[in-house]
């Protein structure tokens, strides 16, 4: 065990490391870039005076190294910092993302499980069924629905389920009561839609690739039941590999709901992160950035460690 | 490439005894010489055997031509200016004098579907290429050499690929995209290549130097080195022709999520700019005519889609070509 737990403690620094690298690339990429972030939140209003003003408020007449310093210190004390765009002026930006947050996850979580309670039973039938019909017409699908992209489907289901036969709300999030359910039923398929194909795609590939081992062909050769070897023969030695492509598809579940989020007009992380890039909103951009690599890092992280508890090799 | 070399003497000669004028060859010869033809077989002439038989990837592959064909050659195949408004005929459907309608200021769709497979086509495919030569040169010699190299080399990769590459996209694309206002809209087409160049190579350097790590070890390139054959002699005559096909897979996949991602941009108001025609905004634009004039979305959705959907099954295509095992 004392290996495993050496191997925990690289990891972790390693994790450390990235995050203080990636902290530090989103403050020079927001820094060097030639706009100008108290110009845009003026506009109209702009006047040398009130720029300065604004300038000295959020610390932008200071020094780089000092600014630099002020921002990593702030992430420790996990103070993200105002916005400086005009909408949201003077507003936190951790209360931004508190709001912003439980929205995402909410829609990512619901279309993961959707995607995964449909994905895995579709791969697994045409992995039994291999080469038939059956077969063919669901890959045939799952294939569709995992190459067409969510910013064609989505405008068609608002206007085919949506606008036309007025089934579902077209967009929106959340609102209470029955609506709310209904608001969320178009999104979290759209976000499903093309994770369910890549899950029953993988899922039947693995699982072909297992009932090619030898150990399932003495399985069934020593008279076990079909259903025997499939569920504790086969089944279980798709779950390594499994985990190595679900892990990524958490990691990445909230970058990915930044299209469903935009056209279905949803108030989470994405749309706020879309927003503020488009104001120049430095300290926004900055915690969302962050936050989001940091979500990645931590999730890699975890899977690794899951890996290493599973299959030993790995901890070398 | 280790095939061509072989091939080469026998061609020499062949050569040699035609302007010697001995003569043609004998039936028995040339049946030989047919034989020999035959069996002279390479990873990547079985591969694209293999490719042939499967009309997914031959259908894919046609289509990608053609989509290149037609972007090429768009100036050729438009009807009217992309610029122009005729405003006497706004959100016009489809018909004869224009074939796929008319946007909400009168400018002809078809020409500008036809001009806005351009900016998806050209970034992703440039973007694309330096990825792959950044993405395997980096990998090799990370791979190949080992120790210190790669330890410095990974571990900047990790950084980089730890980095949401979506993100990192968006934030550049955003920041910087208003810098490169020049050159007609050309400009925002190079930020775009270089942003996603920059997202790019992390995935294909972790990929390839794998390959090379595994490759290393072989006995084929032990064999090459105690022979004393130099390290660029080894990378560029064993490791690389053993690896182009599974790059070259990974590389499809790459076009597939820059035009995506392209598409996404153009969403976000941060791709191409207006006049430009692209088709991320033409499809954004259209759906804010849904409804009353459809053709507007319903052509570059179609586009885009069978775009990705030609590059993905390019990709499932090779990989079934270049690693027959992985088939599923």
């Amino acid at each position: 065990m004392t290996n495993m737990a050496a191997f925990a403690v690289r990891r972790f620094l390693a994790m450390v490391i990235v995050l203080y690298l990636i902290a530090t690339l989103v403050f020079l990429i927001a820094h060097a870039a030639p706009v100008n972030p108290v110009y845009q939140a003026l506009d109209q209003k702009y006047t040398p005076r009130a720029a300065a003003q604004l300038r000295h408020e959020f610390g932008l007449d200071q020094p780089l190294w000092r600014q630099y310093s002020n921002y990593i210190g702030g992430l420790l004390h996990g103070d993200l910092g105002k916005s400086e765009s005009r909408s949201t002026l003077g507003e936190s930006v951790s209360g931004m993302l508190k709001r912003g947050v439980p929205v995402t996850l909410k829609l990512g979580f619901m279309a993961l499980m959707l995607a995964l309670v449909v994905g895995l039973p579709v791969g697994l039938i045409s992995a039994i069924k291999q080469n038939s019909i059956i077969d063919h017409g669901t890959q045939g699908l799952m294939i569709f629905v995992y190459a067409v992209p969510t910013f064609v489907l989505a405008p068609l289901a608002q206007l085919v389920i949506g606008a036309q036969l007025k089934w579902l709300p077209v967009t929106g999030w959340g609102d209470p009561g029955v609506l709310g359910y209904k608001e969320m039923i178009m999104p979290v398929c759209i976000y499903a839609a093309g994770l369910a194909g890549y899950f029953s795609k993988s899922f039947r590939s693995f699982l072909l690739e297992v009932l090619n081992q030898d150990y399932i062909r003495t399985a069934r050769a020593k008279g076990l039941q079909e259903r025997v070897v499939l569920y504790t023969h086969a089944i279980k030695n798709t779950l390594l590999p499994l985990a190595s492509i679900v892990g990524p598809v958490v990691a990445y579940l909230i970058t990915g709901a930044f299209i469903t989020e935009t056209l279905f007009s949803i108030p989470g992380v994405g749309n706020f992160t879309v927003e503020s890039t488009v104001n120049s909103d430095y300290p926004v951009i900055e915690a969302t950035v962050v936050l989001l690599a940091a979500f990645v890092v931590v999730v890699n992280f975890l899977t690794d460690i899951f890996y290493a508890l599973v299959d030993p090799r790995v901890r070398l | 490439m280790a095939q061509r070399r072989e091939e080469l003497p026998s061609q020499s000669l062949r050569r040699a005894g035609q302007e010697a004028d001995l003569g043609a060859l004998t039936p028995a010869e040339e049946e030989a010489e047919q034989i020999a033809k035959t069996r002279i077989s390479s990873p990547g002439r079985d591969a694209w055997r293999r490719f042939r038989k499967n009309w997914a990837a031959m259908a894919a592959l046609v289509t990608v031509l053609i989509a290149f064909f037609v972007a090429i050659f768009a100036p050729f195949l438009h009807t009217t200016n992309t610029a122009t408004m005729d405003f006497l005929s706004l959100n016009q459907a489809p018909s004869g004098a224009h074939w796929f309608g008319t946007d909400n200021i009168g400018r002809d769709l078809y020409s500008r579907d036809l001009y806005g497979l351009r900016p998806p086509l050209l970034i992703s495919f440039i973007g694309t290429s330096i990825t792959v030569v950044l993405g395997t040169l980096i990998g090799l010699v990370a791979g190949y050499f080992g120790g210190m190299v790669d330890n410095i080399l990974a571990r900047v990769t990790d950084v980089m690929f730890a980095f949401p590459g979506f993100i990192l996209a968006l934030i550049l694309a955003s920041f910087y995209g208003s810098a490169f206002n020049f050159m007609g809209g050309a400009g925002q087409a190079l930020i775009l290549v270089i942003v996603f160049a920059i997202v790019g190579w992390p995935g294909l350097m972790r990929f390839v130097r794998s390959l090379s790590l595994s490759m290393r070890e072989q006995q084929f390139v032990e064999a090459a080195r105690t022979v004393g054959s130099s390290h660029w002699k080894i990378i560029s005559r064993h490791l690389l022709p053993n690896m182009w096909g599974l790059i070259l897979v990974q590389a499809s996949f790459a076009i597939v999520g820059f035009i995506y991602t392209e598409a996404i941009l153009s969403l976000f108001g941060l791709g191409v700019k207006e006049p430009n025609p692209d088709l991320g905004k033409l499809l954004i634009d259209g759906t804010a005519e849904m409804g009353f004039n459809d053709a507007a979305w319903v052509f570059p959705s179609l586009f885009l889609t069978i775009l990705i959907l030609a590059f993905t099954f390019l990709g499932d295509g090779i990989r079934d070509a270049v690693d027959p095992r992985s088939r599923g």
